[in-house]
């Protein structure tokens, strides 16, 4: 079932959030429907690890 | 939301001895968005971290970019929106035009960078960059 909610949109979004639904060949309100569920449901991105490495030396 | 980083800002945090490391280390541990950047962006990682650190740096970014620390973003047009911006500002090459072009596609002004040439430049939206740390 499916709840019906507005919210406001700047134009310029509104558009683009059109054009990306007509490039994947889906309706706006289902890209956006998808989008927000991606959103919610992705994990938390990692923290970079590959942090506070010495320069190697160079030789002389 | 998302915030594009510069393969500059990624070199700061990976060499505990560049300049700005302490504040590429405060920035990452602040920010929860998703980073994300763009092939060329990451191949001058790669190249850079090689050269300064040495393959235990390289692999640690290359399992950093695996586990998805941060994404890399390319699309069917990338190419063709990267071009555009690099020939309408001749300096600024393809590398910094590549993450012009991703900010427009993820639709997002903010950047990590230490490259004060994005204050010269807009998304291709025509809005300035939040340029992060110093706009933070």
């Amino acid at each position: 079932m499916l709840k019906k909610t507005s919210i406001y949109l700047d134009e310029e979004l509104d558009q683009a959030l059109a054009r990306r639904a007509a490039e994947e060949g889906i309706t706006k309100a289902e890209f956006i429907r998808r989008t927000l569920a991606a959103a919610v449901q992705r994990p938390k991105r990692p923290r970079p690890e590959a942090v506070g490495f010495a320069d190697r030396r160079r030789a002389s | 939301m998302t915030v594009v980083v510069g393969g500059d800002f990624i070199c700061a945090l990976v060499r505990r001895g560049h300049a700005r490391h302490g504040d590429a280390l405060a920035l990452v541990e602040m920010l929860d968005e998703d980073l994300v950047t763009s092939p060329l962006a990451l191949a001058d990682v790669d190249r850079a971290v090689a050269n300064r650190v040495g393959a235990d740096g390289q692999q640690a970014v290359w399992r950093d970019f695996e586990r998805g620390a941060y994404a890399v973003r390319w699309w069917a047009d990338a190419l063709k929106e990267t071009l555009t911006i690099a020939r309408r500002h001749p300096e600024t090459g393809l590398t910094r035009a590549s993450l012009v072009a991703l900010a427009g596609r993820v639709n997002t002004r903010r950047i990590a960078t230490f490259d004060e040439q994005f204050r010269t430049l807009t998304t291709p939206d025509g809005e300035a960059f939040v340029v992060l740390p110093a706009d933070r």
